[in-house]
């Protein structure tokens, strides 16, 4: 009874027929969705860990390939073992950032800062794999790469084949976490003569493969029609090439040696030939002689030839045919063979390229350089390897040539079969070949400040393991040094003990990206705007560093100044270079404007300001919307050092608002005192969880800040979820028994009183209640800032405070009421306002009190 | 039956040779055809030797001795086939040579081989006698032809088309067909409707029909007769049909010949006695055509070694391994003890029950591989002249 594997379960041949019939809608939704390559890459690598370790899954598999198709242990084991690297996430990310030129190929993304254009990497959609052949692992990679492209994938088989495939597939449709790719698999067990239906088969596909010989790959080609792309991997050959002086150094003859003993001659990167460049037929059997002795030597270091009768016939038919033209003509042709029959030297005066029947069998033959194109290139279609050695000298032209035959590799001779990570395979990058080049161009106007497409739908990331318990500071602190990590940066806050991130290359790419992004839809136009970069570096310091590296992601001009003290200069070159744009820190900024009020203030050249690492207060604002005509202020970037950027603002956002990076992090907002999601409009904690760092778990972070969801969709049209940042959640303390809010007084300060400067709150205990003095930042006399004040009649800083207290009724409470705590405001200097040694950052709150 | 009388080159010095090949009962196994075929091994031999530079030095690399020799034919060396692909021999001077032909292979290297007239009329001779020995020849019996073989162009050099149309002497022409048909531009056509729409004919007009040619076209033509539900045919109890060349081109569609025979006897109610095929090769022209049971029995003209495929040890009976010719026949070239690339069986005469008293061989495939099973490139795939 024939039966299929199909979408994960298996099925008789009648039932593939009537699958048949219905194919085009049942793999419909699998082409429209947009392949989350991340779920897939993180799916797999679950599965991978059951297959390298003793599992169940691993027992099965073993099982199959040893008592079915009788394998030792051992092999079963390193078969399995290869195809599980294969799928491990390390080794499918490196595999589709170096073929298909990015983590994300499968996100659209602008190509040009002129215009909306935008590209991505597409799967062709339904691919038909053919597979002959014994190899046990090669179909199941092969259709690997077939899935981890986005593609439908339809194996078939030939019916001498093992069940391997199929029964490493059905554990994977079952695993839990692979599950949801079953419908992207089936195998099916249709013979190469059943011509009709195979036909059908084809008239569905959008790209067939084709593994094989030549003939078998010519057959599969005349069934595929003109509407699916003809992908073929076929059989190769390779051969050796020295130049007089390396063969007259015997020495060579030891690698020659080992790369025709090694694997039996089987791989396609195995030599068939070796080429003396300007040998004599005397030459040829001097240096048989001694590759001869010299095989005899190794011969019982490599396993033994084990041929079928049939590939002995090959042997012995070819090695008669060479002896008897032996005695056709002097120096004509020459055998050297093993006593035992374990190998073959086959001397040929003739040039041209001849297969070997392998199992160490060794063509000898003479070229001249300036024959190697007539001679190779006729067989361009079968060219792989080439095992050169010749002197640094001669490299250069002799791989021009040898590339110019159709050659695709060109190694050592003793390195032939070796490969590296990342190796094109025949001339591809495989990937390439599974998947199309797409592009989108749009005159919608709000795209201009799209940098991606994916904005436009809603992202999920997938974690494998999603933790109980939340990450701090203290958790983020333990984390140890990882062999990995390239980037090292100071990540400070206003808490002010500092710790060290680390990062590798990767992941400061991933995030910049991400932040160059959010820069974008902030308002940042690449094109248009002159920066100057503002930002302090230094000091491991992180901040002018990557937005260096994100002006240059984006192209944009860019001045990069850093937090320079000479105001004048900075002027000067603002002025010289028409900057128009500014990033830095509010106090920074505040401080270079003033210094420079006189020319700005008149001019008005800077319109846009992007802001990080605090806010700018209302007042601030205020001025440098009407003194100096700054249109467009926006943060730069919400984020953190360890966690990389958060979140970004849109043209739509005001200063609270922010979207998440949703391509690369998670964002829970918890209740206060509970792990439990808050409820509405109720504001929480800010918990991350990111997937942008490759040797890193910062899985559930508190970052220390507070929020609270913004549910509405965001007229800018982007789908990332929204969220609104409410201050530090350090912000809030205890005092005298109570929550208080430091944000919330600073709320009210401004817009009740009209405090228009920076405020810092100290607490200390004062006999049996405690002391809450707020200390405003003031270069004024008393006199002035109280006449400043929005509420007129106040003549004291106790009548300050009493009209603070007025407006804030918790307070109120505790001071007149439960009388626990007493309240102070004081005038302070702003120099003499404490601040985090580590950052330079206001201290919001100092607690004198004592307790830990 | 030739029209005058055929002579080696050199009637002196190859006696033995011209007259084991005149025998007249090709399947007459006996101690004197046994010891008259050594001598003429001994005469070609020493043929060869004198005549071809290259046979005389490979005598001297297989250190084979012919005064020494005791007769033991395993001891005499031998050619590969294939090695007349490659490379153009002969021992006669080019004025006489009477023909070369190639062979009908599917693609890449074709052999030539090189004739003089006594090698080629002597084959051609053989052929004679055992069609008459199996009573084939009926002079006064006209008989319809239908050739499955190629229309022959003005100057063919094709082996097969050659033998075909000698093949048509036997019987006189009352009408001939042929199924590959001449397109003008240098290319055959395969006639299935025009085969199919003669055996009707045929049928009518009741004389015995010869049906000669490859095995694949006729299997095809019968299937399609099958296919399209045709009345079945009875022909002429005296027809006769007379296979050869192989299924090449079309060997995935290949079937046995019992399933073959006994759906020409089905379709065309031929008795499935008269249903026979012939091997043969141009390196070795000596006929090889199936007896009453459908085995191949060599005549008394040649004889069969089969050897092992890694050692070439000589295998004796009922052991599968290369099949190699012997035949002092072939004066042009030194293709008297050829080694096939195919893989065949020896057995005894005996053995198959229908009476002759020769040895016999079946055909087991071709001997070596086509394709590796790795991903490495076979000879068989690098299908090109070389250089």
């Amino acid at each position: 009874m024939r039966t299929h594997f199909w979408q994960g379960q298996t099925i008789s041949h009648d039932e593939l027929i009537s699958k048949l019939e219905t194919i085009e809608s049942c793999i419909e939704s699998a082409l429209v969705e947009n392949f989350d390559v991340d779920l897939f890459v993180e799916t797999c690598d679950a599965f991978s860990k059951e297959l390298k370790y003793d599992s169940e899954i691993q027992s099965r598999l073993v099982a199959t390939l040893t008592v079915q198709d009788g394998l030792a242990t051992e092999i079963a084991k390193e078969i399995i073992t290869s195809i599980a690297d294969f799928i491990s996430k390390k080794q499918l990310k490196f595999k589709i950032n170096n073929e298909l030129g990015s983590f994300t190929p499968f996100t659209s993304n602008r190509i040009n800062s002129e215009g909306n254009v935008f590209e991505k990497w597409e799967p062709l959609g339904l691919i038909v794999q053919v597979l002959s052949g014994n190899d046990y692992a090669l179909p199941v990679l092969s259709a690997f790469e077939g899935l981890m492209t986005g593609n439908i994938n339809i194996l078939k088989l030939s019916h001498s084949s093992s069940s391997f495939t199929q029964d490493f597939f059905t554990e994977f449709t079952k695993f839990s976490q692979t599950g949801r790719w079953k419908s992207r698999i089936c195998v099916v067990n249709i013979s190469s003569k059943e011509k009709g239906l195979l036909e059908r088969l084809y008239s569905h596909a959008d790209g067939v493969v084709a593994w094989g010989g030549e003939e078998a790959i010519n057959e599969i080609r005349k069934s595929v029609p003109a509407s699916a792309r003809f992908i073929d991997w076929g059989h190769k050959i390779s051969f050796s090439y020295l130049t007089k002086k390396e063969w007259q150094n015997l020495d060579s003859v030891k690698s020659v040696v080992h790369d025709i003993f090694v694997f039996n001659q089987q791989a396609c990167s195995s030599p068939q030939c070796v080429y003396l460049e300007d040998a004599n037929f005397q030459d040829l059997k001097t240096f048989s002689d001694y590759l001869g002795k010299h095989m005899n030597a190794v011969v019982g270091n490599y396993s033994p030839n084990d041929t079928s009768d049939m590939e002995n016939a090959e042997i012995t038919k070819m090695g008669l045919i060479v002896k008897t033209e032996k005695s056709l003509m002097a120096n004509y042709s020459d055998v050297i063979e093993d006593a035992n029959g374990q190998w073959r030297i086959w001397i040929d005066s003739r040039t041209s390229l001849r297969a070997s029947p392998l199992y160490k069998t060794i063509w000898i033959k003479p070229i001249q350089r300036t024959q190697i194109v007539k001679t190779f290139r006729p067989m361009k279609q079968y060219l792989q390897t080439v095992g050169l050695s010749c002197d640094i000298a001669e490299l250069f032209e002799l791989s021009r040539l040898f590339y110019s035959c159709g050659v695709t590799r060109i190694r050592s001779n003793g390195k032939m079969q070796d490969s590296y990570m990342g190796e094109p395979h025949d001339g591809y990058f495989a990937l390439n070949r599974y998947v199309r080049r797409v592009s989108l161009e749009s005159s919608i106007d709000s795209l201009s400040s799209f940098s991606t497409l994916n904005d436009l739908h809603e992202n999920k990331i997938h974690f494998a393991h999603f933790p109980e318990k939340l990450m701090d500071k203290v958790d983020f602190q333990n984390i140890p040094d990882q062999a990995s990590s390239q980037l090292y940066f100071k990540s400070g806050g206003s808490s002010g003990v500092s710790k060290i991130s680390q990062f590798t290359y990767v992941d400061y790419h991933t995030q910049m990206r991400a932040a160059a992004n959010g820069l974008m839809a902030a308002g940042l136009e690449p094109r248009k705007d002159r920066t100057m970069n503002l930002f302090f570096g230094g000091g491991l310091y992180g901040g002018f560093l990557s937005f260096f590296t994100i002006m240059e992601e984006l192209k944009a001009v860019q001045f990069p100044m850093s937090a320079y003290m000479d105001y004048d200069f900075v002027g000067e070159i603002i002025k010289k270079f028409h900057v128009n744009t500014l990033m830095g820190m509010p106090s920074y900024l505040m401080q270079l404007l003033e210094h420079n009020r006189q020319w700005l203030s008149q001019e008005r050249t800077i319109e846009k300001i992007f802001y990080g690492g605090e806010a700018f207060t209302k007042a601030q604002i205020q001025k440098l919307k009407n003194e100096f005509g700054v249109s467009v202020i926006k943060s730069a970037s919400y984020g953190s050092v360890d966690m990389g950027p958060l979140g970004y603002q849109c043209p739509y956002s005001d200063n609270k608002t922010y979207h998440l990076h949703h391509d690369i992090h998670h964002l829970e907002i918890l209740k206060l005192d509970s792990l439990q999601s808050v409820e509405g409009n109720e504001l929480g904690r800010l918990i991350f969880s990111t997937h942008s760092r490759e040797d890193q778990n910062l899985l559930r972070y508190d970052v220390g800040d507070l929020g609270r969801w913004v549910k509405s969709d965001c007229p800018c049209g982007r789908k990332s979820p929204r969220f609104e940042l409410h201050g530090r959640y350090g912000d809030i303390f205890r005092a005298a028994g109570s929550f208080l809010n430091y944000n919330h007084i600073g709320t009210l300060l401004t817009e009740k009183i009209g405090v228009p400067g920076e405020f810092q709150i100290v607490i200390q205990k004062h006999g049996h209640r405690e002391l809450m003095t707020v200390r405003i930042s003031s270069d004024t006399d008393e006199t002035s800032f109280l006449r400043s004040l929005s509420i007129r009649g106040l003549s004291s800083m106790e009548d300050v405070t009493k009209a603070f207290l007025e407006t804030y009724y918790d307070l109120d409470e505790l001071v007149n009421f439960e009388k626990v705590l007493e309240v102070k405001m004081e005038l302070v200097p702003s120099e003499k306002m404490l601040r985090s040694s580590a950052s330079g950052k206001l201290l919001h709150i100092i607690d004198n009190r004592g307790f830990a | 039956m030739t029209s005058k009388e055929l002579f080696p080159p050199n009637r002196a010095l190859l006696s033995a040779v011209e007259k084991i090949c005149k025998i007249s009962d090709p399947y007459k196994k006996s101690p004197e055809t046994d010891s008259l075929f050594i001598q003429a091994m001994k005469e070609i031999i020493r043929w060869h030797q004198e005549k071809s530079p290259f046979y005389r030095q490979l005598l001297r690399d297989s250190k084979f001795d012919i005064n020494g020799w005791d007769g033991d034919l395993e001891k005499i060396p031998s050619i590969p086939a294939e090695f007349f692909k490659y490379h153009a021999v002969k021992s006669v001077s080019d004025e006489n040579v009477h023909i070369n032909l190639t062979s009908s292979g599917t693609s890449g290297q074709k052999s030539q081989m090189f004739f003089d007239e006594w090698s080629l009329g002597s084959a051609q001779k053989m052929v004679d006698l055992i069609y008459n020995y199996y009573g084939w020849i009926t002079p006064n019996s006209k008989a319809n032809y239908l050739l499955y073989t190629y229309q022959t162009e003005p100057d063919s050099k094709l082996g097969t088309a050659f033998t075909d149309n000698y093949l048509t002497k036997y019987a006189p022409v009352n009408r001939a067909e042929y199924c590959l048909k001449f397109t003008g531009k240098g290319t055959h056509d395969f006639d299935v409707f025009g085969a199919m729409r003669t055996l009707q004919e045929y049928e009518v007009q009741g004389l015995p029909v010869r049906i000669f040619g490859f095995p694949s076209f006729f299997y095809f033509t019968l299937q399609r007769m099958k296919d399209l539900k045709y009345p079945k045919l009875k022909l002429s109890p005296e027809s006769l049909v007379f296979l050869g060349g192989g299924w090449k081109g079309y060997a995935n569609q290949e079937i046995k010949k019992s399933e073959l025979y006994a759906l020409a006897e089905d379709i065309l109610g031929i008795p499935n006695s008269r249903l026979r095929d012939g091997f043969g090769s141009v390196e070795h022209c000596i006929p090889y055509i199936e007896c009453a049971n459908h085995n191949f029995h060599a005549p008394i003209y040649s004889k069969i070694i089969i050897r092992n495929l890694k050692t070439l040890e000589p295998m004796g009976y009922e052991q599968p391994g290369f099949i190699q010719f012997i035949s002092p026949y072939i004066t042009s070239a030194p293709a008297h003890s050829v080694i096939m690339g195919d893989l065949g069986k020896l057995h005894t005469g005996e053995s198959c029950g229908c009476g002759l008293k020769t040895d016999w061989f079946e055909v087991l495939g071709r001997a070596g591989i086509s394709k590796n099973k790795s991903c490495a490139v076979a000879a068989a795939e690098l299908l090109k002249d070389f250089v």
